[in-house]
C-alpha cells in the first residue's frame, strides 16, 4: 500500500507542477526561444528580456534547447509557442538553417518573430538584435596599437572559421589597424584554434617562429587565457601585449594582474531588451527596427571597477 | 500456473504507458487552455515520431537483453548523409541516409552477436564512431542545408488528414515493425533468444544472426528518426541527437519493454514515447521555467518506473502468496 501511495507521487507531482503555472491574464504574450540557458550568455540575454518584458507589462514564455547540438527540440519547440498562439517569439537560434522552415511556418501563421544575437537564417524576420561584432574589432586595434607603442608585429587569434561574428570581429581589427596604425604589421592569423588549449598549442609555435612577436590579438577571452599562459611559460610577457573580447570572471582576474591590456564586449542584456521591444512593437502593429545593433564597450584594467555593466551582464542574484 | 502468472505481471507493465499519458492528458488539458484543442493535438502527433522511431528501434535491442546507446549519434550521421545524398543526386536519394544507420546498427550486430562484445561496450564505440564520422563528412560539424528545402518544409509541415506526410510514412514504418515483431519468424525469434537464450540455441536459433538482426533493425530505425530530423529541419544536422539514446530508452521501458529482454510491443513503445512527448509540449505550453521542465520530465520518468512496480504488485497477488510461501 505503502509502495503504491509512493507511485502515486509522480502523477501528483506533475499535477502540481502544472497547476502553479497557469497564464496570467496580461494584454501580450511573447515566446522566447533560446539555445541554451546553461551558457552565461544566454542567461544575460533572458535576463534582459524579462526584466524588459516585465517593466512593459507583457508575459514571457521561454523555452530551451539545452545546447546547441539540439536543433530537433528547438524545432518542436517552436511548433509549441505557435500552438500556444503567443503574439511574437524572439528565437536565438540553435543553428540558423536548421530552424529556418518552422520559423517561416511561424511567420505564416502571423506571428512575428525578433532574432536575437543568433538569429534564424531567414529574411523574414520582422527584426534582427545583434551586438555589433565589427566595433568590438575595432575597439581592440585601437587599444592594442596604443599599448604596442604604434609599431611592431601582431598576430590573430581570430577564431573558428565561418562564424559571422568572428569574421566581422576580425574585420573590424583589420580595418582599424591598417588605419590607426599603419606601422604594425599583421604577420600571422590562425582559424583552427577555438578553445584555450588550442590557442595555447598555436601560440606556443608562434613564440618559436616569431621572435619579434610584440602583440597578439584574440577573438575571446577564453583562447586569450591560453596565449596569456604559453607568453609566460616563455617570459615573454612583457614583450608581447594582448588584446580580447568578453568578460569572463577568468578575463577580469587577467586585467587585474595587468596581463590583459583590454577587453571589448558587447551588451548583451542590452540586446535581450531590445528584443523584447522590437517584439512588442511588432505585436501591437507599431513602428519595428528591422535591425538592432547594440554598440560595443571598451574594458581595461583602469576602468573594469567603474564600468557599467548592468546592460551587459545579468545580476549575480538572477536566476532564470 | 507460472504462465498465468507471468501473464498478469506481463499485462501490468503495459498499462503504465496508457496510465501515465492519461494522466498527462488530463492534467494538462485542466491546466493549459491551449493543450486539449484539436490544433494541438496534431502538433503532438506531428513531433512524437523522432522519438517514437528511435524507441521502437530500441525495443529490438532490448528484446535481446542488450541495448544501443549509439542511436542519437546514428540518427545525427544518417541525417548528415541524407542530406549530402540528396543535395548529390536529388531529393529521392534522401533514404540512403537510413541505408547508414542499417549499416552502423548491423556493425553494432555483429561486434556484439559474433565477438561477443557486451552492447554497452560495442554500441559506446559505434556512439563515438558515428558522431566523429558524422563531424568528418561535414567539414566539423557544419549543418548540410537541403537545396529542395520548400519540398522539405510541406512534407514536415502541411497537414495532410490532420498530420504532416512525414509523420504517415513514420506510422507505416512503425506498422511494418509490429509486423517484423508479432508475425516474422525473425521476430519470433529475437523474442525467444531474450526470454530464453539456452533454448533458442538448442532449437537451432544462431544467436549471432538474431543479434545481427536486431541491431540492424535498431541502427536502420534509427536512421527513420535521422530522415525525419533532416526533413523537418530542412537540413543535415550532424551535431544532433545528444541524449536522445536515454529518451529513446526510457519511452521504450515505460512503454513496457522489459530490460531482461523477451518482452515488449511495439504499440506499448508508441504509448510510452507519446506520453514523453505530451510531457515536453505540455510543459513548453505552460510556460514554466525551463530548468522545472526538466526537473518534471526526471521525476515523472520515476514516478511512472515506480507506477510499474506497483501495478505489477497489484496485478499479481499469486506471486506475492508464492514469495511468502
Amino acid at each position: 500500500m505503502n509502495k503504491r501511495t509512493k507511485s502515486l507521487l509522480g502523477g501528483i507531482g506533475l499535477l502540481a507542477v502544472v497547476a502553479t503555472s497557469s497564464a496570467s491574464a496580461a494584454d501580450k504574450t511573447i515566446g522566447f526561444s533560446m539555445p541554451d540557458l546553461a551558457a552565461s550568455f544566454w542567461v544575460s540575454v533572458t535576463y534582459g528580456v524579462e526584466d524588459q518584458a516585465k517593466q512593459a507589462g507583457v508575459d514571457v514564455i521561454k523555452v530551451n534547447a539545452g545546447g546547441d547540438a539540439n536543433a530537433s527540440q528547438q524545432i518542436a519547440q517552436i511548433q509549441d509557442l505557435i500552438q500556444k498562439k503567443v503574439d511574437a517569439i524572439i528565437v536565438g537560434a540553435t543553428n540558423g538553417d536548421a530552424v529556418k522552415a518552422v520559423v517561416e511556418q511561424a511567420i505564416a501563421a502571423g506571428i512575428p518573430v525578433v532574432g536575437v544575437s543568433s538569429p534564424p537564417n531567414t529574411d523574414k524576420l520582422v527584426a534582427i538584435v545583434s551586438a555589433d561584432h565589427y566595433d568590438m574589432g575595432k575597439l581592440q586595434a585601437e587599444c592594442l596599437a596604443k599599448a604596442m607603442g604604434g609599431k611592431g608585429n601582431v598576430a590573430m587569434m581570430a577564431g573558428p572559421s565561418g562564424q559571422t561574428w568572428s569574421d566581422l570581429r576580425a574585420n573590424g581589427f583589420r580595418d582599424t589597424l591598417a588605419k590607426v596604425a599603419p606601422d604594425i604589421t599583421i604577420i600571422a592569423e590562425s582559424r583552427l584554434a577555438d578553445n584555450r588549449n588550442a590557442a595555447l598549442t598555436t601560440a606556443e609555435d608562434w613564440i618559436q617562429r616569431f621572435p619579434e612577436l610584440s602583440g597578439v590579438y584574440s577573438a575571446t577571452d577564453d583562447m586569450a587565457a591560453g596565449i596569456i599562459t604559453a607568453l609566460k611559460s616563455a617570459d615573454k610577457l612583457d614583450a608581447v601585449k594582448v588584446s580580447a573580447s568578453n568578460l569572463s570572471p577568468t578575463a577580469q582576474q587577467l586585467l587585474k594582474d595587468g596581463e590583459l591590456a583590454c577587453t571589448s564586449i558587447q551588451q548583451i542584456v542590452a540586446q535581450g531588451r531590445a528584443a523584447v521591444d522590437q517584439a512588442i512593437a511588432a505585436a501591437e502593429g507599431g513602428e519595428v527596427k528591422k535591425e538592432v545593433v547594440t554598440p560595443a564597450l571598451l574594458v581595461t584594467a583602469e576602468n573594469l571597477d567603474t564600468v557599467d555593466l548592468s546592460s551587459v551582464v545579468a545580476p549575480s542574484d538572477y536566476r532564470p | 500456473m507460472t504462465g498465468a502468472l507471468s501473464r498478469l505481471s506481463t499485462s501490468g507493465r503495459f498499462l503504465v504507458a496508457p496510465v501515465c499519458l492519461t494522466v498527462a492528458i488530463l492534467a494538462f488539458g485542466a491546466a493549459v487552455p491551449e493543450f486539449p484543442t484539436i490544433a494541438n493535438a496534431g502538433n503532438v502527433l506531428a513531433q512524437m515520431w523522432v522519438l517514437t522511431l528511435l524507441a521502437v528501434g530500441q525495443m529490438f535491442a532490448l528484446l535481446t537483453r542488450g541495448f544501443d546507446i549509439s542511436v542519437g549519434a546514428v540518427a545525427a550521421l544518417s541525417s548528415t548523409v541524407a542530406a549530402l545524398a540528396a543535395n548529390h543526386w536529388g531529393l529521392p536519394a534522401l533514404p540512403l541516409g537510413a541505408l547508414a544507420g542499417l549499416v552502423c546498427g548491423g556493425l553494432n550486430g555483429l561486434m556484439i552477436g559474433s565477438l561477443g562484445i557486451q552492447p554497452i561496450v560495442a554500441t559506446l564505440g559505434m556512439f563515438v564512431g558515428a558522431r566523429g564520422l558524422a563531424l568528418l563528412i561535414t567539414d566539423g560539424g557544419q549543418v548540410v542545408p537541403l537545396s529542395q528545402s520548400g519540398i522539405a518544409a510541406a512534407l514536415a509541415y502541411n497537414s495532410l488528414a490532420g498530420i504532416p506526410p512525414i509523420a504517415w510514412m513514420a506510422l507505416a514504418v512503425v506498422v511494418a515493425a509490429a509486423w517484423v515483431l508479432n508475425r516474422s519468424v525473425l521476430g519470433r525469434r529475437i523474442v525467444m533468444l531474450g526470454s530464453n537464450p539456452d533454448a533458442a540455441w538448442l532449437v537451432g536459433i544462431h544467436p549471432w544472426r538474431v543479434h545481427l538482426a536486431a541491431y540492424g533493425l535498431c541502427g536502420l530505425f534509427a536512421g527513420f528518426a535521422g530522415l525525419l530530423i533532416t526533413i523537418r529541419a530542412g537540413s543535415g544536422l550532424p551535431t544532433e541527437g545528444t541524449g536522445m539514446e536515454l529518451q529513446a530508452i526510457a519511452a521504450a521501458v515505460i512503454g513496457g519493454t522489459a530490460l531482461t529482454g523477451g518482452v515488449g510491443r511495439v504499440s506499448g513503445v508508441v504509448v510510452g514515447a507519446a506520453f514523453i512527448q505530451v510531457l515536453f509540449t505540455g510543459l513548453n505550453l505552460s510556460g514554466i521555467s525551463p530548468f522545472l521542465a526538466g526537473v518534471a520530465v526526471g521525476v515523472v520518468i520515476i514516478g511512472s518506473g515506480l507506477l510499474e512496480y506497483a501495478l505489477r504488485r497489484f496485478l499479481s497477488p499469486l506471486e506475492q502468496n508464492r514469495r511468502m510461501a
